[in-house]
């Protein structure tokens, strides 16, 4: 019998779906954008409505989150699938089709109880609340079992936060979040989880001012008081929550989106260069501009297998850290390197702001940064590579 | 009795295809697919679909049971299953490699012969028109084939009853007329957006199977076929830019050579 495999290309539901999704970012959001400031992180209220009462009728709201809190229920590997067209437009990168699939809430609220899912999970799935979640401090991001010194002391059946956070995604936008802070001092990953709100006495919040629109926002807690009841999951065990559960799955739609983003961006330059002429022949006739294409070709392509594999053994339950670590890395290296080189191809046009190339390759910069700086990842991967008998994490 | 509906669809190259990507066979007279742009249904046959859809919506699912047919030598079937995604009942594919290049005529011969494989009909929708060749003639020769009344270019279509009410457009405005069932009309797109598919119809729609049938289950054979209006040439015509000042002593001048240029050139 001849070794083979069961297939190489995606079932026809996924195919159908990602079509229809292409569909409708083409149709609905790309032509919008022409009439939105350039760096727009929102749609007008009449339009955003206008598109939620459609992905809402499509099945299409809140596809990563659970059937039974309102969502579509997808795979990880099938939201993979979509985000990659979900993103191709030019607010994509951090404002995926602006909100108009739903913006679910941190993905480790399903772990709550019933009344933080009443109160967090599920208004938020509906579109009322907005949710966000608080690891960077100014003393670090990428250590957090060191870095993390906002601490939280408990005082009868609430809890009492001091300290702060930085470069929250979200958290300008949101009326809530999760802050993980220390606990026990004497364990370094001795942190837990609290759900604050933006609106509770002793909780600041300024923006950051940053290369793209939708800024981060720096945090204060002044004496911030959390009822016992808003710990989520175990006091002083939310390592698994923060490092599992939180960042090493966030890696994998934020990759799918570095690959869509690559994707658009390739395309113009495809299309362009067969189209533009420079002395009596197609920029695509000149070796040149050949070779970039040709690179970025297969970086797309890595890149993708990359992030399906990924998503693949997450949904099949296997260790999947490394993959989206691997994943997370090369796609965001592999999206700035694609841009550039459309932006190169495009010349003038590709600095200017009638494309939205420029908007990318500022946005695609912070990719190398953002969900773990790709020095820090190449170091999880290096562990791995070095010890695999014991799992850090 | 449900009421059946038969909508008409076919597959063709995306007309949003960059220029640059496409390609013409000259030789063989045809458009080549590009392999990287997957084909689309033609949009005026999504509007027809969406038209059909539209009835069933207002008589009650169970009332109504809309078939959609499609012909060609080849499918993608994750695109032409759409319709059903879309809501449609059922999907008749007729593929055969001899239904390639097919004029107008032989079309609507292969979709007449199908429809009445099909059976019972009391409405046939199509598009306008395909957005391949724009030819617009299908579903004349449909309706005359069917021996019913046609309606073209519709932007409401209503079967309230047992008759067919049609709002059409016209160049200057609209207008409705009524026809007794069966009857075809064709669709434009005033009719208004196409529904997306959603994803619980996507997942109905992997799960169905079109019908498939060759041309000898439709009792037809390759010559019949024959085109009636054979392509002659198939060809990017060329054109010429000339760009020329007018000169003159003022801008009444410059209007007045202007206009004679136009003139003689038979612009105006």
């Amino acid at each position: 019998m001849a070794a083979g495999t069961e297939g190489y290309e995606l079932p026809e539901e996924l195919k159908m779906a990602q079509r229809t999704v292409r569909d409708f970012v083409q149709a609905e959001v790309v032509p919008l954008e022409k009439t939105l400031d350039y760096d727009a992180i929102a749609l007008p209220k009449e339009d955003f409505d206008r598109l939620a009462s459609k992905t809402r009728e499509m099945g299409l709201w809140c596809t990563g989150v659970p059937q039974e809190h309102g969502g579509a229920g997808l795979s990880l590997f099938a939201q993979a699938v979509l985000e990659e067209e979900v993103v191709q437009h030019r607010a994509g990168l951090y404002c995926p089709v602006y909100g108009t699939m739903g913006r679910p809430p941190p993905e480790i609220i399903w772990v709550g109880t019933d009344y933080q899912l009443q109160t967090y999970g599920l208004p938020s799935v509906r579109g009322e609340r907005r949710g966000w979640y608080a690891i960077t401090e100014p003393s670090g991001g990428s250590d957090p079992a060191r870095a993390i010194q906002t601490r939280g002391v408990r005082d009868g059946d609430d809890w009492v936060l001091n300290g702060s956070k930085i470069f929250i995604s979200g958290a300008p936008w949101g009326d809530w979040g999760i802050v993980f802070a220390r606990t026990d001092p004497q364990r370094a990953r001795g942190l837990t989880a609290f759900i604050v709100e933006n609106r509770w006495p002793g909780f600041t919040m300024n923006p950051i001012p940053v290369m793209r629109a939708f800024y981060p926002g720096q945090l204060f807690f002044d004496n911030l008081r959390v009822p016992g009841r808003n710990v989520l999951g175990e006091v002083h065990n939310a390592w698994d929550l923060l490092a599992n559960k939180l960042l090493a799955r966030a890696r994998i739609p934020y990759a799918a989106a570095n690959l869509g983003v690559a994707v658009a961006a390739h395309r113009m330059a495809v299309e362009y260069s067969k189209t533009r002429q420079t002395f009596g022949a197609p920029l695509s006739s000149r070796q040149a501009i050949q070779w970039m294409l040709v690179d970025s070709e297969i970086e797309i392509r890595a890149s993708r297998w990359l992030v399906w594999q990924a998503a693949w053994r997450y949904d099949a339950g296997e260790d999947f850290r490394q993959e989206a670590a691997i994943a997370k890395l090369y796609s965001s290296e592999a999206l700035g390197r694609v841009v550039d080189r459309s932006i190169q191809i495009h010349g003038g046009y590709g600095v200017s702001k009638w494309l939205p190339l420029e908007r990318w390759y500022r946005e695609a910069r912070i990719r190398r940064i953002g969900e773990g700086p790709s020095e820090v990842v190449r170091m999880v991967i290096a562990r791995e590579i070095l010890n695999p008998a014991s799992r850090h994490d | 009795m449900p009421l059946n509906i038969i909508v008409t669809a076919k597959q063709v190259i995306d007309p949003e295809t960059p220029a640059s990507a496409l390609r013409l066979n000259s030789q063989l007279k045809r458009m080549e697919t590009p392999p990287n742009i997957p084909p689309v249904i033609n949009g005026f046959d999504e509007n027809a679909i969406e038209a059909a859809l539209r009835i069933k919506d207002a008589k009650g699912a169970a009332n109504v049971k809309v078939t959609v047919i499609s012909a060609g030598k080849s499918f993608v079937l994750d695109v032409i299953k759409k319709p059903l995604s879309m809501g449609a009942d059922e999907l008749v594919l007729v593929q055969d490699d001899a239904l390639e290049g097919l004029d107008a005529f032989a079309t609507a011969q292969v979709l007449l012969a199908a429809i009445k494989k099909v059976g019972k009909f009391d409405l046939v929708v199509c598009g306008r028109q395909a957005s391949d060749y724009d030819q617009a003639q299908v579903p004349l020769f449909l309706a005359e084939g069917l021996g019913i009344p046609c309606v073209t270019i519709a932007k409401k279509v209503e079967v309230p009853e047992s008759k067919l009410v049609v709002e059409r457009v016209l160049p200057n405005g609209t207008e409705e007329v009524e026809a007794t069932l069966p009857a075809l009309v064709t669709v434009s797109n005033e009719l208004g957006q196409p529904r997306y598919p959603t994803l619980r119809g996507i997942m109905m729609a992997t799960r169905k199977q079109p019908t498939t049938w060759k041309l000898g289950d439709l009792g037809l054979s390759p010559a019949a076929l024959q085109p009636k209006v054979p392509i002659e040439q198939l060809f990017v015509p060329t054109s010429q830019r000339q760009c020329e000042f007018i000169n003159g002593e003022n801008e009444e001048d410059k209007g007045r050579k202007l206009a004679l240029k136009l003139r003689e050139a038979k612009i105006i």
